[in-house]
């Protein structure tokens, strides 16, 4: 068997578009784990949350939900892809939306931003990946 | 044989603490690197590894290869700056190798060092290793395997 060859090179830069939230939690790990791994392949990983995905950054709301039975916590999934280095950014104006409050939001979002920055960085980046 | 937390760490090895990897300097110059087996107790049966190609270049700290298990992924960063001159075929075929051998076996990559002399020193080896680990194993809150 060939030893897998990496398809991400160091320097590449990666966005993550985040729309899944708690209705499809079962959606709601792989897309940190993807991003744990490409970062660990060096790529600048930036995940964006939005639509129902900014609901994961209420606090408490991720730690209450698993993707599969008996798994880990999607809050533990957060929280290993930040210490990874994936950089994590929550929509602001999704927010009134879906009734989160800045002071509610979990300490590991980096920047809560504009629909134009995720616009810049999806023109700007080398891949983009929608969950 | 360094033994921390059920964690065998033998103290010939040089160690980046930090990143948890070793560095085994060979007769010819080259460099076999590899996960500690704490690391493999972090980490899990590994279920794939994907090691970068031969011939890169890879700066100190960066990653030469990753590792998944069921419930973590990660990369093995180099201990030194290098060229990668080698790959495992033996783990790429059963990347829990790593697991049942790390400092046999079931090592990770072979490097070319670019300056072995000028970056060995940041590694920690014979009589330091027990404690290095011991302080990074309670940091980390881990309390054996």
């Amino acid at each position: 068997m060939d030893a897998a060859q990496p398809t991400a090179d160091a320097g590449k830069t990666v966005v993550i578009v985040m729309t899944s939230g708690p209705s499809t939690p079962q959606r709601c790990a792989t897309p940190f784990f993807i991003g744990m791994l490409l970062a660990s392949m060096d790529a600048e990983v930036s995940l964006f949350f939005t639509m129902e995905g900014v609901l994961l950054t209420r606090r408490g709301v991720a730690d209450r939900l698993v993707a599969a039975p008996g798994g880990k916590s999607i809050m533990r999934f957060i929280r290993e892809a930040k210490e990874a280095g994936v950089k994590l950014y929550l929509c602001r104006p999704a927010m009134p939306g879906y009734e989160i409050l800045d002071d509610e939001v979990i300490d590991e979002i980096d920047e809560v931003s504009s629909g134009g920055v995720l616009a810049e960085m999806i023109l700007s980046c080398d891949k983009v990946l929608f969950f | 044989m360094a033994i921390v937390n059920n964690c065998p760490l033998p103290d010939e090895l040089f160690y980046d603490v930090d990143s948890n990897v070793w560095a085994r300097r060979e007769a010819d110059g080259t460099v076999t690197v590899g996960m500690t087996s704490y690391a493999c107790s972090l980490a899990g049966e590994l279920v794939a590894y994907l090691p970068k190609k031969v011939g890169t270049l890879i700066e100190r700290g960066k990653s030469l290869a990753s590792v998944e298990s069921g419930k973590w992924v990660g990369p093995i960063k180099a201990p030194v700056s290098g060229e990668i001159i080698g790959i495992n075929e033996a783990v790429a075929a059963r990347p829990s190798l790593i697991n049942a051998d790390p400092y046999g076996q079931g090592w990770a990559v072979k490097m070319q060092p670019a300056d072995w002399d000028g970056e060995a020193g940041r590694l920690v080896t014979g009589s330091a290793v027990a404690a290095a680990f011991e302080t990074k194993m309670a940091a980390d809150g881990f309390v054996g395997r």
